[in-house]
């Protein structure tokens, strides 16, 4: 937690204003007076190290530790004071810079991480400190160091169709910017694309857009492409004056303007207030209803459009980029791999994909979880790739895109994939399937095992993965979102998990449903049939929940008022009411209702006040009518449902 | 198995050079001394069901050159997808628009460097 003591803030802040002036000062006299140069810049950064520590921003006092060691390598003379390593400075000082004006404005250092610029920038530094220190002469010529330049690239590039018919691979040669430049953004094109059935696999049809910031000249960016014949594949360079990212991302104060930080609670507020207009509106027009006239007709379909489209807005602002959070795992991965002796890559693409804030603050956990998954039991070791002939520097991707009002978000590796042995035989292990069941078992339904509770098929728990956190919990988090993961996974290719997301929390589509006098709403989500039977036939085999044969299969059947005890049904007669086949966890069941009255877009509105339906109603909205209905969470009414069979069996 | 890696050059040195490499790095190896005997080495090799990962192949060979041999062997449907690259010298850099051309992945200017040579393979060999 950053310390909210705004005294120590502003000391902190004084001294970082100090120790700008000194290093402004000093930097540029190094040339000349080096002893004492040096001695000021390695005081400022020790000082602000150990106040940044305080802070709580221990990125950055990490960063400064590596650049104090840059200085002690200057002091000792073991390197020395040219060019490369001024300009080093100079980047540093506007990284303290930037890092002030954070501070400034009460950023946490979570805050400036998820800035993608600010993490390329520190690591980068980062690797020129320890490349200039790790070394015992500094050779300035070294072509082998990668600068960040001040370069900025526009890179456009058209492959030729055929281009795998010359035993190459377009991705040579993304990956080759990726490794000499400081790639900012690349998009991807499939303009070119054609309609499945006339796809030809043997041909490559992507064109790609990159940004990149380099110290590499035109011509030498240039070079990375040299195999490539010019003839038929199209590559086009332009350099761009400034960083085009630069709006996006600044952290400047005058550029800073055009946005608004909110917090989330007061957006939560209006929203909440919204649907109170909702409903008063849904009440007047009500109440209008039986006397109106052509005028006020047209008033009323005016205000409701508007209504309509506010509402929308207003969802709008609760959407984020993923960016931010997928940039996060850069260095996740890289410290995780490097704590398992593996090495990977992770590669990033959709980031640009819009969520809810809540869902992108609740991903973080699962994703990560994911991730460490893939590289503690997908990559192999080195050693291993290399004996299968594979790179010995594993990938890991994350991909995220939105098809019809869902988020998918697919995290991959290209490791071992998993080992349907081992999870068979912890499934039996833990007496989860018999040997008889296991035969009947797809090898889909086998991998499902590791979604179960305190599945591992790892031996020994360890630091990274064995902290009691499973697959099962994952899942649960996921569904908590009202989502599903699913996995595909083939033997030392790798993995795929597969989430699958609502893109906002706020906004449900539900069925309503009455029963009694009250209203429920039932996110659509779950449902998987609604249906009335002429002649149920109803068994008994499952304790004291009924079971109806429904297509010559049996599922429970519950009626709402086992969890909620007000509610009381206009009839008990099966053949008179409606039925919902629900459908969680691959599990389905029977809800019982009076009656279904209709369909809509619900904005949910929290109830915290209501205490005895915690646990089981998501929250409240409106009927167009004003009436107010309850939304039912049917995840956590399937969890008491599971309890409730087994305590009875 | 090993990633097979066929190399074509007349000169004794560096099929000693690239034997040695190769086997350092736990690649298997065929090699050629020119274009000619290229030809049948690469026909065996389909013959007894062996999968090329890669070619390296010298421009200035007796018989049947580098150039004439990529010609035929990129002719060949069974090797379309095999990368090929090319040793060439400072000299021979005009070559290489026309190997391109032809469908060569890549080359490498002589006298090579062992940790380039291994880069260029790890990342073309299939």
């Amino acid at each position: 937690m950053i310390s909210k003591n705004s005294s120590l803030i502003n000391s902190f802040l004084e001294d970082l204003s100090g120790g700008i002036e000194t290093l402004e000062q000093n930097i540029g006299l190094l040339e000349n007076e080096k002893e004492e140069s040096v001695l000021s810049i390695f005081r400022v950064f020790h000082s602000l190290k150990s106040g940044s520590r305080i802070l709580n921003y221990l990125h950055f006092s990490d960063f400064l530790h590596q650049a104090e060691n840059l200085l002690s390598s200057l002091r000792s003379g073991k390197i020395m004071p040219d060019r490369e390593t001024i300009s080093l400075l100079f980047q540093t000082l506007d990284l303290i810079k930037d890092f002030k004006f954070l501070v400034q404005e009460n950023y946490t250092e979570e805050d400036f991480l998820s800035k993608s610029s600010w993490v390329l920038r520190i690591e980068e530094l980062k690797k020129f400190f320890s490349k200039l220190t790790g070394q015992q002469t500094f050779d300035s010529s070294s072509k082998t160091l990668i600068s960040l330049g001040s370069h900025f690239y526009r890179i456009n590039i058209e492959f030729d169709k055929d281009i795998f018919l010359t035993g190459s691979d377009p991705l040579f040669y993304i990956e080759e910017l990726y490794q000499k430049t400081t790639v900012l953004q690349s998009k991807t094109s499939i303009k070119n694309l054609p309609l499945l059935e006339n796809l030809n696999p043997e041909k490559y049809y992507l064109q790609w857009s990159i940004l990149i910031r380099s110290s590499l000249s035109k011509e030498e960016i240039l070079n990375v492409f040299q195999f490539l014949d010019e003839s038929k594949n199209k590559i086009l360079i332009e350099e761009l004056k400034e960083d085009p990212l630069e709006n996006k991302t600044s952290t400047t104060g005058s550029q800073n303007q055009d946005f608004v930080r909110i917090n989330i609670k007061k957006l939560d507020e209006v929203l909440n207030l919204f649907g109170e207009i909702v409903s008063g509106f849904s009440q007047i027009n009500n109440l209008l209803s039986c006397n109106r006239d052509e005028k006020s007709v047209t008033i009323l379909e005016n205000f409701s459009n508007n209504l309509a489209h506010l509402q929308g807005k207003m969802l709008g602002i609760r959407m984020v980029s993923l960016s931010p959070l997928f940039n996060q795992f850069y260095r996740f991965t890289k410290e995780t791999a490097d704590k398992l002796g593996k090495k990977a890559i992770l590669r990033i693409s959709g980031e640009d994909t819009e969520v809810d804030k809540n869902i992108a603050d609740m991903l973080r956990e699962p994703l990560q979880h994911l991730l460490r998954n893939a590289l503690d039991h997908g990559i192999e070791t080195p050693e291993k790739r290399q004996k299968l002939g594979k790179n010995p520097e594993g990938n890991v991707f994350i991909d995220a895109f939105i098809r019809e009002n869902n988020i998918f978000i697919m995290i991959s590796d290209d490791g071992q994939g998993l080992n349907k042995e081992k999870i068979i035989q912890k499934a039996i292990e833990k007496k989860l399937v018999s040997d008889v069941e296991l035969k009947s078992l797809t090898d889909d339904e086998i991998y499902q095992f590791i979604f179960n509770h305190g599945f591992t098929t790892k031996d020994a728990a360890d630091e990274l993965s064995g902290r009691g956190v499973g697959m099962d919990v994952v899942k649960e988090q996921i569904e908590k979102m009202r989502g599903s993961i699913s996995l595909e996974t083939s033997q030392n290719k790798g993995s795929t998990f597969i989430l699958k997301l609502p893109i906002t929390l706020s906004l449900l589509d539900i069925f309503v449903f009455r029963i009694g006098r009250e209203y429920f709403g039932l996110p659509s989500f779950y449902v998987h049939e609604i249906t009335r039977l002429k002649k149920p036939e109803l068994s008994l085999i499952e304790g004291i929940l009924p079971s109806i044969v429904y297509k010559e299969q049996a599922y429970p059947l519950f009626f709402l008022d086992i969890f909620f005890k007000s509610s009381e049904y206009e009839s008990k007669d099966l053949s008179k009411g409606l039925l919902f086949l629900l459908e969680v966890e691959k599990t389905k069941f029977f809800l019982f209702t009076d009656q279904l009255t209709g369909q809509q877009q619900a904005v949910v509105k929290q109830i915290p006040q209501l205490d005895q339906f915690k646990n089981g109603i998501l929250g409240s909205s409106f009927l167009p009518d004003g009436e107010i209905l309850f939304i039912l969470d049917i995840f956590v009414l399937f969890k008491q449902l599971k309890e409730l069979r087994i305590k009875n069996n | 198995m090993g990633k097979l890696i066929f190399s074509l050059d007349d000169s004794n040195v560096i099929k000693t050079n690239l034997e040695q490499i190769l086997e350092r790095a736990g690649y298997d190896q065929v090699h050629a001394f020119d274009g000619q005997e290229g030809t049948q080495i690469a026909e065996k090799l389909i013959a007894e069901n062996h999968k090329i990962s890669l070619v390296l192949c010298d421009f200035n060979m007796p018989h049947m050159n580098g150039m004439e041999f990529l010609n035929w062997f990129k002719s060949k449907p069974e090797f379309k997808f095999v990368p090929v690259i090319m040793f060439t010298t400072e000299s021979e850099i005009s070559l290489m628009q026309e190997a391109k051309k032809t469908g060569a992945a890549g080359w490498i200017i002589k006298p090579f460097e062992e940790a380039h040579l291994l880069d260029m393979i790890r990342k073309f060999a299939k």
